[in-house]
């Protein structure tokens, strides 16, 4: 999820038509640019080289967001529709890389194993595999500019990011749905950041990106990982 | 936002060639080397609509369409909350909206 603000001017986008590194590009309407949705930067066209700012987004079920936003709104869609996704047999298939099958060999993680990217100005990307995020319930990234924490909710499956305050920095735990300062009264929400102690500011949402290994890593070869322990 | 190739794209593969490959069905697509990296155009601008200030629902009256544990893209800006169903937006890709006066676009 991007801003789409440049300049003053609202930029609107669509699918181009076209896929570059496995990966959606997309067509703005303003300009005719062509723009990658994974590094949110015009790869052609007269907004070549301009990058839109990331906004933050969080991963949670119907049911997570009416119990946290009861006055929200919801996306209208025509119908209850099927449960689940179009590609879920491209989810589960380990070995079906890209539209065209990648025959890439990947090392340091499964290829279709779903990560969680976070981008950095000042530091290497990160990935976060699902396994290790679901090993753990919460990673905190205490060497990063800002300090992050990734929360899953293992019940929902629900994934977010959050900026932390220096008070949440360090010895920051998971106590069920709730992230809390050990040594102290401070907690939230662990899926939403929403302050559940007194007088305590709500979690900035961090930006984050959900990928396959193989995806991500084509673009940020350079990235660190967080994966699972035996 | 997600990138395990295009969602959108498996779609209309679906739509266009059910149970078939790409190449038997298909002209070759079109490459265009960008940085290195060949940049396959498949389909035509518009051929996945996107959705453009959308129609939204109160909680309440999502009840009736969504699922309880139907997966969202939620984004929460001020007192503002929206949330978008990641499986309808496999058939979209793209979303160009506002949260609390600011304009984003949001992908799948």
């Amino acid at each position: 999820m991007y801003a789409a603000t440049i300049d003053d001017t609202r930029y609107t986008f669509q699918a181009s038509g076209s896929l570059w590194q496995d990966a959606l590009v997309m067509l703005d309407d303003q300009t005719g640019s062509l723009w990658s949705q994974v590094i949110g930067e015009a790869i052609a066209g007269p907004m070549e080289g301009t990058t839109l700012q990331l906004f933050p987004s969080q991963h949670m079920t119907f049911g997570e967001f009416a119990r946290a936003y009861p006055q929200g709104r919801v996306l209208t869609k025509p119908n209850r529709g099927p449960e689940g996704s179009t590609y879920d047999r491209y989810f589960a298939s380990p070995d079906r890389l890209g539209i065209f099958g990648r025959q890439d060999t990947f090392d340091r993680l499964p290829a279709k194993e779903t990560i969680y990217g976070l981008r950095f100005d000042n530091n290497r990307p990160v990935a976060i595999s699902e396994g290790a995020l679901r090993q753990r319930g919460l990673i905190v990234l205490a060497d990063t500019e800002p300090p992050v924490a990734v929360t899953l909710d293992t019940a929902q499956g629900g994934v977010a990011a959050f900026e932390l305050p220096p008070v949440a920095t360090q010895e920051l735990v998971r106590v069920g749905d709730t992230l809390r300062v050990s040594d102290g009264n401070v907690a939230w929400h662990a899926v939403t950041g929403i302050a559940v102690s007194a007088d305590t500011k709500r979690l900035s949402p961090r930006p984050i990106l959900t990928a396959f290994w193989f995806a991500w890593v084509s673009f940020f070869s350079d990235t660190r990982l967080i994966a699972e322990t035996p | 936002m997600r990138t395990c190739v295009t969602s959108g794209f498996l779609l209309a593969f679906t739509i266009l060639c059910p149970g078939s490959d790409l190449s038997a069905q298909h002209d070759k697509p079109q490459e265009t080397m960008i940085r290195g990296h060949v940049m396959y155009t498949l389909l035509k601008p518009g051929d996945i609509p996107a959705l453009t200030d959308p129609d939204y629902l109160s909680v309440s009256e999502a009840d009736e369409l969504y699922y309880p544990g139907e997966p969202l893209l939620a984004v929460v800006d001020g007192d503002s909350a929206k949330a978008y169903s990641t499986w309808h937006l496999d058939h979209h890709e793209v979303v160009n909206d506002y949260i609390n006066g600011k304009a984003i676009t949001v992908t799948w």
